[in-house]
């Protein structure tokens, strides 16, 4: 039904052209990605006070600074949000780009709002009666708050939304603003997603269904996608924020361009709410719906960047999905996990690992997965383990898979 | 935002006021409000007036083990869905599985069962806590679970637009089906208010009536006396396809969705003016996508948010748009009766705007004594036949979100 990207027009082409990230490697997108390529992992041992019982004992914090001004929001979320998006609108000059208003889109993907506040917002019960009533804590909560800002800081009026996928989120809400501008409704967009939920409550939850690393070991080594001896995701926060622009737009005004935006494409597991399909086929239909979106034969692509949460069930049935989207070429791919380094960002996942295939689409660097000392027998992909790789790369995919079975794929290309 | 009509062939809905589309529009029809208090189950003071969806039985809906395990929001959606699906004859088999889409809106997803985890991780740690808990709240669940039940295999996830988030849905729905990523959406919203919290909450925001001796006639969109919305839960869902889809399946068309516009205007640094014209935007942006001029709009379901100055508003955007033309367009709305649905409150007006078009008749706008502001044909008193072929349904500055959605009427009259 479409055509293939690279036969369409500049003007219906897509490129990223500015980005801001704040993840537990570093608080700029280039520190982040230099951290990545350089193997670092910015999981530590946790600071909370932790309940008895708990067992899980790392995460991956953002090292934020402590605000310096009154002006600064009050939740983590919209504090990780600001710092993003104001660096990606620098980064993009996009201010400076002279697009109307209206013609600019703010999709974010969050996942679980503020989660950082909710248990703040239940202790209170009841209020005091002479409190005054706070206009805008429902938005606040429920992460209404991080589009606001968004769309506050880009001066976007055209169409908004949040979009929540879980894991997915922020792959969801890029493609959405990649679909916004293709189909002719905006010229630009400012996308990504954000993520705050690391506190003690946050923890609980996720461990409570058995999704987190809680073996005992040092915090640097306890995400190991791929790996034997992996046993769960470790939780982290952060925000990354993209700005889209048309291509032939981002070229008129000497915008620098990450990579261009070739395909999106989602599928439902419809299977099990904490669990994918054994036989990985929601996760392989999205993979090739990404690819057929963008026009191009899987045998094209150089490097998948996995959701690799290093949980048991998703490890193992992405690297099937692998294999069934991309038959003997499978061996030739450079798959890679940066969750083993920075963790897994929940709703801001997706967007952190598209900017992080942007950048290695540009540098033609690949960010490793570290603490692959023992692949699982079944995970039998080149994953890069240990150390980052220079690979001459054209096209790329960065893959999510949320709980609830929702699939996001994107499809990046070099752009030259 | 579309290039081309897309058919509705099926709805559902679960509301203050039932759970059957036909005996929901009758009850419009008649004015006849059905908002049970709410107010008196909400630990927290100034908790929101509302309407709870009593007709709904969660454990014959999703099992009474699912029923345990699952946020209401998301069962409210899976029947609505159902139900659309059935309208529609979507029986399984009809279309392939990965070619049917799930976006669904919240605004609370499952709110008090994440409070409730937060209370029992306090008293007594992890071990405490539901391992359904996590699975059951989060936004995305209404369209992950529709999917669970329906066997729907495309493209799926939740949209968040405050009061516009089931608008936004259907939106982008229709664009996911244009550019060929599934061929049959549900779209929708849904939004639960049992436990207290989402009351709670409300209350606080402003925007919602704390009149609870009056819970029937607390809600008063365009009248003088308008005291606030007043907070209803439930889910509206519709099914949308594209109309060769529908034709060549022979499916019926209820209605198109012949256009839709949205904008974004902060409620944080916008002065009224710039929200006027982000409202009217909006609605232009829908008429463009349609390829249609405001001439050949017949009714206007108003977003009613039933504050005098969001009212206001409301008018002096709609007027902007449809200038002299405005007394003869017939206006109304369904939220005094149903209460205001929240996250699926587009989507309900939107199904109650499709029966309009169909049936040739406007209900009346309840509680609406005196206008506060006048310039259009507003329904009042009684029902009224039309002649319209294109409906314009509003949500206009929720928290900022504007979307219009243009209906049209079907092809074959029922």
């Amino acid at each position: 039904m479409t055509l293939a990207s690279r036969d369409l027009s500049l003007a219906e082409r897509v490129v990223i052209t500015g980005v801001g990230s704040l993840s537990p490697v570093g608080l700029t997108a280039a520190t982040s990605f230099e951290a990545l390529i350089a193997g670092h992992s910015g999981i530590d041992r946790l600071e909370f006070e932790l309940p008895a019982g708990m067992r899980v004992r790392v995460g991956g914090k953002v090292h934020l600074p402590s605000a310096t001004s009154e002006s600064e929001p009050t939740s983590r979320l919209a504090r990780l949000t600001r710092l993003a998006v104001r660096e990606a609108l620098q980064d993009a000059a996009f201010m400076s780009a002279g697009y109307e208003p209206e013609r600019v889109a703010a999709v974010v993907g969050v996942s679980m709002g503020s989660a950082d506040l909710l248990p703040t917002w239940v202790a209170e019960t009841p209020p005091a009666p002479e409190l005054l009533p706070r206009r805008d804590l429902l938005h606040q909560l429920l992460g209404d708050q991080a589009l606001d800002l968004v769309a506050s800081e880009a001066k976007a009026s055209g169409p908004a939304l949040c979009v929540s996928s879980a894991c997915a989120s922020s792959t969801h809400a890029i493609g959405e603003a990649f679909d916004l501008i293709r189909s002719g409704v905006v010229d630009a967009a400012v996308t990504g997603g954000v993520e705050a939920a690391l506190s003690p409550w946050g923890l609980a939850i996720f461990e409570r269904i058995g999704a987190l690393s809680t073996v005992d070991i040092e915090p640097s080594r306890a995400s190991r996608p791929f790996d034997r001896l992996r046993d769960g995701f470790v939780m982290s926060e952060g925000a990354t924020i993209l700005t889209l622009e048309r291509y032939s737009t981002a070229l008129a005004r000497g915008a620098r361009i990450y990579a261009e935006l070739a395909g999106f494409g989602c599928s439902a597991d419809a299977f099990q709410i904490t669990r994918p399909r054994e036989d990985a086929q929601g996760m392989a239909d999205a993979m090739r719906a990404a690819l057929a979106d963008a026009g191009v034969d899987p045998s094209e692509v150089g490097h998948v960047n996995a959701h690799g949460t290093g949980t048991p069930y998703n490890d193992l049935a992405e690297t099937k999905a692998i294999k069934d989207v991309f038959g003997a070429h499978s061996q030739r791919l450079v798959v890679n996990s940066v969750k083993s380094m920075v963790g897994h960002m929940l709703g801001a996942a997706g967007a952190f690992e598209c900017m992080t295939t942007a950048f290695t689409l540009r540098s033609g660097l690949v960010p490793p997965t570290i603490n692959l000392d023992e692949p699982d027998e079944a995970c039998d992909l080149d994953y890069v383990p240990h150390v980052a790789r220079r690979v001459d790369l054209k096209l790329a995919i960065s893959n999510s898979f949320g709980f609830g079975g929702q699939n996001g794929v994107l499809v990046l290309r070099h752009s030259n | 935002m579309l290039q081309n009509p897309v058919a509705i062939t099926g709805a559902g809905v679960v509301s203050p006021i039932g759970c059957d589309l036909d005996a929901c529009f009758e009850l419009l029809l008649r004015g006849e409000s059905g908002l049970p208090r709410v107010a008196a189950q909400a630990p927290r003071p100034r908790s929101a007036v509302g309407g709870l969806a009593l007709d709904f039985d969660g454990d014959a809906c999703v099992g009474i083990k699912e029923a345990r395990r699952t946020a209401r929001f998301t069962q409210f959606a899976v029947q609505a869905a159902r139900d659309a699906r059935r309208m529609g004859g979507l029986e399984p088999g009809v279309c392939p599985a990965e070619r049917i889409a799930t976006v669904i809106g919240t605004v609370f997803g499952g709110l008090d069962l994440a409070v409730r985890s937060v209370e029992d991780f306090n008293i007594g740690g992890t071990r405490r806590v539901s391992p359904y808990a996590l699975p059951a709240f989060t936004n995305n669940m209404a369209a992950g679970y529709v999917a669970i039940d329906l066997g729907a295999r495309g493209p799926s996830y939740g949209v968040g637009a405050a009061w516009a988030s089931s608008a936004v849905a259907i939106a982008r729905a229709a664009s996911l089906l244009l550019r060929g990523a599934a061929d049959v959406a549900f779209a929708g919203g849904s939004d639960a208010l049992d436990g207290g919290s989402a009351s709670a909450l409300l209350g606080e925001c402003g925007e919602f009536t704390a009149r609870h001796d009056q819970p029937n006639f607390a809600y008063r969109p365009f009248d003088r006396r308008a005291t606030g919305a007043a907070a209803s839960e439930g889910a509206a869902i519709l099914l949308l396809e594209r109309l060769d889809h529908a034709e060549r399946r022979g499916a019926e068309v209820l209605a198109t969705l012949a256009g839709a516009g949205a904008t974004y205007a902060s409620t944080r640094n916008s002065t009224p003016a710039e929200r006027v014209s982000a409202s009217a935007r909006a609605v232009r942006a829908a008429l463009e996508s349609a390829g249609v001029g405001p001439e050949a709009v017949g009714t206007i379901s108003a977003y009613g948010s039933g504050d005098l100055e969001a009212d206001a508003l409301e008018i002096e955007a709609l007027q902007t748009v449809f200038g002299a033309r405005a007394a003869e367009i017939q206006v109304s709305t369904s939220k005094p009766v149903s209460g205001h649905l929240l996250g699926a409150a587009s989507a309900f007006e939107a199904a109650m705007a499709i029966w309009s078009l169909r049936r040739g008749e406007v209900p009346p706008i309840s509680n609406l004594d005196a206008p506060a502001v006048n310039g259009f044909d507003y329904v009042r008193g009684q029902r009224r036949a039309s002649a319209a072929r294109y409906a314009l349904v509003n949500t206009f500055s929720a928290n900022g979100h504007n979307v219009a959605l243009l209906f049209g009427k079907g092809p074959v009259n029922s």
